[in-house]
């Protein structure tokens, strides 16, 4: 699975899942950040992390951007729960395309998110995927809200949101 | 006082460039992002290529700034060192004056952070 070295996502607690689906041009960025920081204002984060979950959003999506294939989408999966915030990201590749690691970008990105991890992967395994054994390149990242980090976590989630949202096209 | 916008800029950014008492100030308003900090970085190399006697990057209204627009001023901050012209960096706004401080930049480009509503700087 994309996101099975995550903690935040294994933890049972996933109690809200949001997809959206953009093309991977610059324009289309600034509705993906703003979503993200829509999300973070309504969970319980502090302003500096509301504005580090937009930026590491940005960061991923623009690292992404740059190695999709040909015009085909970006997919970025938010799933809120108890903990914090996990996200997935993920684009279409050519096959043998590694996610790029080495600049500044995803120095950022390390520094903005509490774990964070680059990887090829299927559309089988992506969340939102088409289930086929197509190339994607996938970021998957967990920002926890205060207080929640790993070891802190107590009770699951108990609420009754169960329901997805998506407004993929 | 003369507003000189040699190239068009994006909806999501706007840059202009006031040169005042041989001094050049960019002002920015918007998001810096992948797709609109080329725009920043034109603006800074004009500014610097005039040997101004000091850049002022007034960041106050730019509401987002991403890696690409920090590596743009670290590049500044090169050329300024290089160019003998001093350059001041204004941030109005929590999400640039986060960003700039967990890259570190904050310390290193001496960033002033703009009170509002107390004018300009």
């Amino acid at each position: 699975m994309a996101d099975s070295s995550s903690a935040l996502a294994q933890d049972g607690r996933r109690a809200e899942r949001l997809e959206l689906r953009v093309p991977t041009t610059p324009t289309q960025l600034p509705a993906v950040r703003a979503m993200a920081g829509d999300l973070a204002i309504r969970m319980d984060y502090d302003l500096d992390s509301v504005e580090d979950l937009r930026l590491a959003v940005d960061e991923a999506c623009a690292t992404l951007s740059a190695i999709a294939l040909g015009d085909a989408p970006l997919t970025v999966v938010f799933e809120t729960t108890r903990a914090g915030l996990h996200i997935d990201a993920w684009v279409p590749t050519a096959e043998g395309t590694d996610v790029p690691r080495d600049g500044f970008g995803w120095a950022v990105l390390q520094t903005l998110a509490d774990n964070v991890d680059g990887h090829r992967a299927t559309q089988a395994t992506v969340p939102g995927g088409d289930g086929s054994g197509a190339a994607v390149a996938v970021i998957s990242m967990d920002k926890y809200l205060p207080g929640q980090r790993p070891g802190e976590l107590v009770g699951r989630a108990g609420s009754g949101m169960g329901s997805d949202l998506s407004v993929a096209p | 006082m003369t507003t000189v916008s040699p190239r068009p800029t994006s909806d999501l950014l706007t840059v202009e460039t006031v040169p005042a008492d041989g001094a050049v100030r960019v002002v920015c308003a918007g998001e810096v992002d992948c797709s609109t900090a080329p725009a920043l970085r034109r603006a800074l190399d004009d500014a610097f290529a005039g040997a101004p006697r000091a850049v002022v990057v007034d960041l106050e209204a730019v509401t987002f700034l991403d890696s690409a627009g920090l590596s743009v001023l670290a590049v500044a901050h090169r050329t300024a060192d290089q160019a003998g012209s001093p350059m001041r960096v204004l941030v109005g706004t929590r999400a640039v004056s986060r960003a700039l401080q967990v890259t570190g930049l904050w310390d290193l480009l001496g960033v002033e952070l703009v009170v509002p509503g107390a004018g300009a700087a």
